[in-house]
């Protein structure tokens, strides 16, 4: 990685930094907000269309499976941007060792718990369920 | 022989000053500058779209789980607090996409964020958010 790569030299060797993992979060933050651009327009004109829809309309869309790749991207991208974004929020504000760590779990296990059950949501759908 | 004991850790003491001290003006004594307030809607909205992103889960999981479970989301979503609650979603959407452009405009050009055009900047996000989610709603009742 030689774009995006932020650190110095020494950073580089050593492949840590004062956070361990600092560098490497504030790219993933910025890819994931670049790619969340163009996805999130499709899917705010996605959420448009489906305003006169009924429920077998609504489910035939979600059940095309460019639909769900796409969602699927969305919702990754989304997910994952979600979940580096409120660490960053919970390093800032919450202290105190034990309840830090458990917060910053707590993160990562409900952006997980998304992500699978949304995933789920749309293999049942597509699958005709 | 004794064991070598591991260094006690050093505790780090707050600052407690015994006696008032001059302090330099804080954050909280000034009127905020709207680059400020930006800032923090930013964040702010983010935090809210956390929210947002479970509102979208359950929506795909009621549709997967059959037409009951969603007729039954859509009623929620649907009534007027729903309907409120979208709204805000949408602006809070709209505007945190617009301003994480500002934002990675800044980290290709920092120049950008010289204050009197982070200053326009700031006011255009507010415009342009503003417009843009009327327009979507606008779009989203009149042709669907
Ligand atoms: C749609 C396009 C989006 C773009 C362009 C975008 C852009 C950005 C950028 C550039 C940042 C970093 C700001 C900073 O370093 O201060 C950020 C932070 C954040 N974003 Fe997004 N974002 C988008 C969508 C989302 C979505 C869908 C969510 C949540 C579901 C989200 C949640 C967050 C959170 C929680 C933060 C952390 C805020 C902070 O640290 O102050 N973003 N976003």
């Amino acid at each position: 990685m030689t774009h995006g790569d932020f650190r110095t030299e020494l950073g580089k060797a050593r492949g840590l930094g004062a956070a361990r993992s600092g560098a490497r979060h504030f790219w993933l933050q910025r890819v994931t907000a670049f790619a969340n651009v163009p996805l999130f327009i499709f899917f705010i004109g996605l959420i448009i269309s489906l305003s006169d829809k009924d429920y077998a309309q609504i489910h035939a869309i979600f059940a095309n499976p460019f639909i769900v790749l796409i969602v699927a991207l969305i919702l990754l991208s989304g997910i994952y941007h979600m979940k580096l974004g409120m660490q960053v929020i919970i390093e800032d504000y919450v202290h105190g060792n034990g309840w830090r760590v458990f917060i910053l779990a707590l993160n990562i296990f409900c952006s997980v718990f998304l992500a699978a059950a949304s995933a789920l949501a749309l293999v049942k759908i597509m699958l005709g369920g | 022989m004794a064991v070598a004991t591991p260094p006690v850790e050093e505790k780090i003491q707050p600052y407690r000053p015994s006696s008032p001290r001059p302090k330099s003006p804080h954050v909280t004594i000034y009127r905020w500058p709207i680059t400020m307030a930006m800032s923090i809607a930013h964040r702010a909205t983010g935090a809210a779209l956390y929210a947002g992103t479970v509102l979208l889960v359950i929506y795909l999981a009621a549709l997967a789980m059959g037409e009951q479970s969603f007729h039954y989301v859509q009623a929620v979503y649907q009534s007027l607090i729903g309907q409120f609650i979208l709204f805000l979603y949408s602006l809070a959407f709209v505007y945190h996409m617009v301003g994480g452009i500002r934002h990675l405009f800044w980290d290709v050009r920092p120049g950008l964020m010289e204050k009197h055009c982070a200053t326009k900047t700031a006011w255009a996000t507010i415009g342009i958010s503003l417009i843009v989610t009327i327009f979507i709603w606008f779009v989203a009742c009149t042709f669907f």
